[in-house]
C-alpha cells in the first residue's frame, strides 16, 4: 500500500490517499511512521514527498471519528512524540506535500506538519480540527495567521487552491498536468543544500516550534480527543 | 467588603442603555454599543457591562455566537480618555501606578481584565465594524475575537499611539500572531489606520463588504455557524482557546502600561489631554495632526549641557 523510493536524495513515499488516516486505520499510520522516520535516518536522504496518485490527496470521510476508547494504540501511533504527526512536524528532513483534489481532516493535518506543500489548481482544503483533534492548531497559526486559522476551523470553510495559495497554506500553485514535475523540481533545489545543513536547520526549527507552543499543542492531543468524544456524547456525530 | 465600582455617577448611571443585549431565534446574542455621540467611546462602566454580558452568554445554553457591534457612524473609537473616573485622586497631578495597575491589570490589558473576557469566551466571537475601530476597540475587542467582519472603508488600527505610545498595538503578542510582525509594527509605530480590505489582506479580517452588506453578511456568517451542532462548536471553541492559551495570545501587555504610565509626563501627552478637556476628543485628534512630530527634548541644548 505504500510505495517508497529514494533516488537522488529524494525519499518519494507513495499511496492511494491518505484518507486511511482520517480513518484512524492504525496500521497503515504507523506504516507511514516508520517509513518517515527511515527516510530521515537514510543519510542518502534530503527530502521527503508525500504522493498520492489515487486523484485526492486525502478525499473526505464523513463518519471518521476518533477512537472510542483513550488506547494506547491511539496514543503511539497518531498523538505520542514518537507518533506519526510529530514524526512528521519535527522531521530532521524536508518534508514535501504533493497535493491534487480534495485534502480534507488528516490530510490537512499532514499539510499543516510538512515544510513545502505544492498543490494542484483544483485542490482544496478543509480544516481538520473537528475529524482529527490531533492536527496542531498552533502550526495552523503560525502558517495562516492566526484570525485565518480560526475560521478555517470554526466555519467549516474549505479553502479553494489560489485562496490557500493567498493565506500562505501552500507554496505554489501549478495545472494538475505539472503538478508531479514541479514537486520533483522543487525537491531538487532542496537537495542542492549541504545535508548537515538541512539537518542541523530541521534541528533548530524544532526549538523554534516549540517555543511557539508547537509541541504543548501536540502534548494535548489527548485532552482535545476527550473533549471531542464528549461532543459525541452530547450529539450523535459532531459534524 | 466590597469591591469599588469605578466611573462617575452619570457614567455609571448609563451604561446599560449604552450597551444593549439581545440574543436572536438562531443562537447569535448581539452586544451593541449605543453611544453614537461619541462614536462609542467606551467608558469604565460600559466595559464592566460588556464584561458581564459575555459572561451571560457563556452561561446561556441557547447562546452560540455572540456578536460585537455599534451603532451610529463608528463601531468604536477607544476608550473614554476624556472621564474622571477615579483614576487620579485630587492632590495628585497624575494617576499613580497602583491606579494604573488597576486600570490596567483588571480593565483592559491582563489576565482578568475586559479583553479577556472576550478573548477566554467559551461562544464563538464576532467584531462587526464599520467606521472607526480605534484604540482599545481595536486590540481589545477586534483582535480578541474568533472572526471580524468589516466595512471595505472601515478604519482600524492604533490611533492612539501618537499620543499614548505604541507599545500595545506594536507588541502586543495576538497582534503579531493575527498581522504578522512588520504590520504590527506599522499600525504601532505610524498610527496609521487600515481600511477594512488591507486589514483583510494582513488576515484580520475574515469577510469585507461594502458598508451597506455589511450586518446582512454578519448575520448570515453568525448565523451559518450558530447552526453547526452544539457539541461540535463547543468542543471547536475549548480547542482554539487551548491553543491560543499555549501560543501566549493572552500575555498580559504590562509593558505597554507601563510605557502610557511613563508617557503621562511626556509633552505630547500632557497637550493631548489639556486639548481633550478643553474642546474633546476630536478637537485634541485634529490639533494633534497639526502637530509636526514629537517633541525632542534635547532641541535647543547645546551637545553636553
Amino acid at each position: 500500500m505504500i510505495d517508497v523510493k529514494v533516488a537522488d536524495w529524494v525519499g518519494t513515499v507513495q499511496v492511494p490517499d491518505f484518507a486511511a488516516l482520517t480513518r484512524y486505520d492504525a496500521a497503515f499510520a504507523w506504516e507511514l511512521r516508520d517509513t518517515v522516520v527511515a527516510l530521515a535516518d537514510d543519510s542518502e536522504v534530503k527530502v521527503i514527498v508525500l504522493r498520492a496518485d489515487g486523484g485526492d490527496f486525502a478525499p473526505d470521510v464523513p463518519d471518521a471519528s476518533p477512537p472510542a476508547d483513550r488506547s494506547a494504540t491511539w496514543r503511539r501511533v497518531f498523538a505520542g512524540a514518537k507518533g506519526l504527526y510529530q514524526s512528521l512536524a519535527f522531521c530532521k528532513k524536508v518534508v514535501v506535500t504533493e497535493v491534487d483534489g480534495a485534502c480534507r481532516g488528516a490530510g490537512s493535518a499532514l499539510v499543516l506538519c510538512s515544510d513545502l506543500t505544492v498543490a494542484a489548481e483544483t485542490s482544496s482544503f478543509g480544516s481538520p480540527f473537528m475529524t482529527t483533534p490531533e492536527a496542531n492548531f498552533v502550526l495552523a497559526a503560525l502558517t495562516m495567521r492566526l484570525n485565518r486559522a480560526k475560521a478555517w476551523a470554526v466555519t467549516g470553510d474549505v479553502l479553494d487552491a489560489v485562496r490557500a495559495e493567498e493565506v500562505g497554506l501552500v507554496n505554489q500553485v501549478v495545472p494538475g498536468t505539472a503538478l508531479r514535475a514541479e514537486v520533483d523540481a522543487l525537491a531538487a533545489r532542496v537537495t542542492a543544500m549541504p545535508l548537515d545543513g538541512v539537518t542541523m536547520s530541521k534541528m533548530l526549527l524544532q526549538a523554534v516550534l516549540d517555543a511557539h507552543g508547537v509541541g504543548r499543542d501536540f502534548d494535548l492531543a489527548t485532552h482535545y480527543a476527550a473533549r471531542r468524544r464528549r461532543a459525541e456524547e452530547t450529539e450523535a456525530g459532531p459534524r | 467588603m466590597r469591591v469599588k465600582r469605578w466611573g462617575t455617577p452619570d457614567s455609571l448611571a448609563v451604561a446599560n442603555q449604552q450597551v444593549l443585549y439581545d440574543v436572536d431565534g438562531a443562537g447569535v446574542a448581539y452586544i451593541t454599543l449605543n453611544r453614537p455621540e461619541k462614536h462609542n467611546a467606551l467608558s469604565v462602566p460600559m466595559r464592566e457591562r460588556i464584561t458581564e454580558l459575555v459572561a451571560a452568554a457563556d452561561a446561556d445554553d441557547d447562546v452560540r455566537v455572540v456578536v460585537f457591534r455599534g451603532n451610529g457612524k463608528s463601531f468604536c473609537s477607544g476608550n473614554e480618555i476624556n472621564e474622571e473616573w477615579g483614576q487620579r485622586r485630587p492632590h495628585e497631578r497624575r494617576r499613580t501606578l497602583d491606579v494604573g495597575y488597576r486600570y490596567g491589570a483588571d480593565m483592559a490589558w491582563g489576565r482578568l481584565g475586559f479583553s479577556q473576557a472576550i478573548s477566554r469566551s467559551d461562544k464563538v466571537t464576532i467584531a462587526q465594524l464599520h467606521g472607526y475601530c480605534a484604540a482599545a476597540a481595536y486590540f481589545m475587542i477586534a483582535c480578541k475575537c474568533d472572526l471580524v467582519v468589516a466595512a471595505r472603508d472601515s478604519r482600524i488600527g492604533a490611533l492612539e499611539a501618537r499620543f499614548l505610545g505604541p507599545a500595545g498595538a506594536a507588541a502586543s503578542v495576538h497582534i503579531n500572531r493575527i498581522l504578522g510582525m512588520k504590520a504590527a509594527r506599522r499600525t504601532g509605530f505610524t498610527a496609521k489606520p487600515m481600511s477594512g480590505t488591507e486589514a483583510y489582506d494582513l488576515g484580520l479580517v475574515y469577510r469585507c463588504v461594502p458598508a451597506e452588506e455589511l450586518a446582512p453578511t454578519t448575520r448570515r456568517i453568525a448565523g451559518e455557524i450558530a447552526a453547526r451542532p452544539a457539541g461540535a462548536l463547543d468542543f471547536l471553541v475549548a480547542r482554539l482557546r487551548a491553543a491560543e492559551g499555549l501560543m501566549d495570545t493572552s500575555v498580559p501587555a504590562i509593558t505597554g502600561l507601563l510605557v502610557s504610565h511613563f508617557l503621562q509626563p511626556a509633552p505630547e501627552e500632557l497637550d493631548f489631554w489639556r486639548t481633550a478637556r478643553q474642546v474633546g476628543v476630536g478637537g485634541a485628534l485634529d490639533a494633534d495632526k497639526a502637530r509636526k512630530g514629537a517633541a525632542d527634548p534635547r532641541a535647543g541644548k547645546e551637545p553636553g549641557s
